[in-house]
């Protein structure tokens, strides 16, 4: 269940940069970055720069999106509630 | 089963740079591999993009009813909004067009009569919504010829108020719905003279006696001041068991609606008896007679008659 859910938030983040809904795709995108680790983020900004083609030009989606999982990374433990030495699941 | 992995935050921090190292080398390989075997990406990128291609066109182009819908829709509210605008727009410009057309009227009407009949044109600039009383302001004073107890007409001849007070640049006029203002009154259907009393709030009301035939419609005159019409009766207080009968008498436009007036440059002289009855007379009489009626269709134009049956022949 919660792959699926993943999977069905990629697929409208896919659909929705497609469609240039681009505020919907950044609300999907900053959701998942901290729902889940966001490795699949940065494996999509690939697939969307070889659908546009970046043989030919920078990959900006990728450079993007690594860079944005990178911040996420380091943000997540201090928006985490982390001062508790609690077990968390991952 | 879970997966537990005991972090604490000591050894989150190295398992940060772990993952973060481990997610640059991943990329940087896959941009390796694309930039030099590009086919393998976009074999990649096909099968994952195309269920996605092929919604995205169905939505952007399909003729089927939801996507219609879904295209027109956005489409459709903003041209009903801007719509709405445009009708709340146009309905002000109607209205304000209405009242330029009736003050353009009420100003016409109000310089036909000072130019034949020397009477001073004046914007009325408050009204009793804005005043206490029954009162209206107008905006010529002494400086004009206006003088404490001329009368101040509607139009013609429809009297509505004597002026009480009067400055240099404006003066104040009394209206007959003043509460305890009196004058005398014809009422034209019983014929009879009656006691006409302001009650206020732009009303007014005549009292007679039980017995006559008092009914709504019955034209009122102010033979005192003028021939013309004040109104006409549009309410019938009758108690059976009371002595008097009350008609209720407003202005021919309410007070609201008063834009100019004129004001007679004297106070009307005292009538005597003949005189307001001839005035009574002739204003009933006038009643029957048409003032735009072409002079050749009328029986005394035979002269143009005969003119006419001479050139046909």
């Amino acid at each position: 269940m919660p792959y699926l859910l993943r999977v069905i938030s990629l697929f409208f983040l896919l659909l929705a940069v497609i469609s240039e809904w681009y505020v919907v795709a950044a609300i999907i995108f900053l959701w998942y970055l901290f729902r889940y680790t966001g490795y699949e983020l940065v494996l999509l900004a690939l697939i969307l720069d070889s659908y546009y083609g970046f043989s030919n030009h920078l990959p900006i989606i990728s450079l993007f999106s690594f860079i944005a999982w990178s911040f996420g990374l380091m943000l997540r433990p201090r928006l985490l509630l982390y001062t508790h030495n609690i077990e968390i699941v991952s | 089963m879970k997966k537990y992995s005991s972090i604490t935050k000591a050894s989150f921090r190295r398992s940060t740079t772990r993952r973060w190292q481990f997610g640059f080398l991943t990329t940087l390989a896959i941009l390796m591999v694309g930039w030099l075997i590009p086919s393998v990406i976009s074999f990649f990128s096909y099968i994952i993009m195309a269920p996605v291609v092929a919604i995205s066109s169905w939505y952007e182009y399909s003729e089927a009813t939801l996507p219609q819908y879904l295209r027109s829709r956005a489409s459709l509210t903003d041209e009903i909004q801007q719509l709405k605008e445009e009708s709340v727009n146009q309905t002000g410009t109607q209205l304000s067009i209405r009242r330029l057309l009736e003050e353009n009227m009420q100003l016409r009407a109000a310089t036909l009569t000072s130019t034949s009949s020397k009477r001073i044109v004046a914007r009325v600039i408050a009204q009793p919504t804005k005043l206490n009383y029954d009162l209206l302001q107008i905006d010529q004073g002494t400086e004009s010829g206006v003088v404490v107890g001329a009368p101040v007409f509607l139009g013609v001849d429809t009297v509505i108020g004597v002026v009480v007070n009067a400055a240099p640049t404006y003066a104040f006029v009394d209206l007959l719905t003043t509460a305890g203002f009196n004058a005398t009154a014809y009422i034209v259907g019983p014929n009879v003279f009656a006691s006409l009393e302001g009650v206020g709030g732009g009303v007014a009301r005549v009292r007679v006696p039980q017995g006559i035939d008092l009914r709504v419609g019955n034209l009122v005159l102010l033979p005192s001041v003028s021939s013309g019409v004040y109104g006409e009766i549009v309410s019938l207080e009758n108690v059976a068991t009371q002595p008097e009968q009350y008609g209720y008498v407003t202005p021919p436009l309410p007070l609201k609606g008063i834009l100019y007036v004129s004001v007679g440059r004297d106070i009307p002289p005292p009538h005597s008896e003949s005189q307001i009855n001839e005035a009574v007379r002739q204003a009933v009489r006038g009643y029957f007679k048409l003032d735009n009626v072409p002079e050749s269709k009328t029986a005394t134009s035979t002269k143009n008659e005969q003119i006419n049956k001479q050139s046909s022949d």
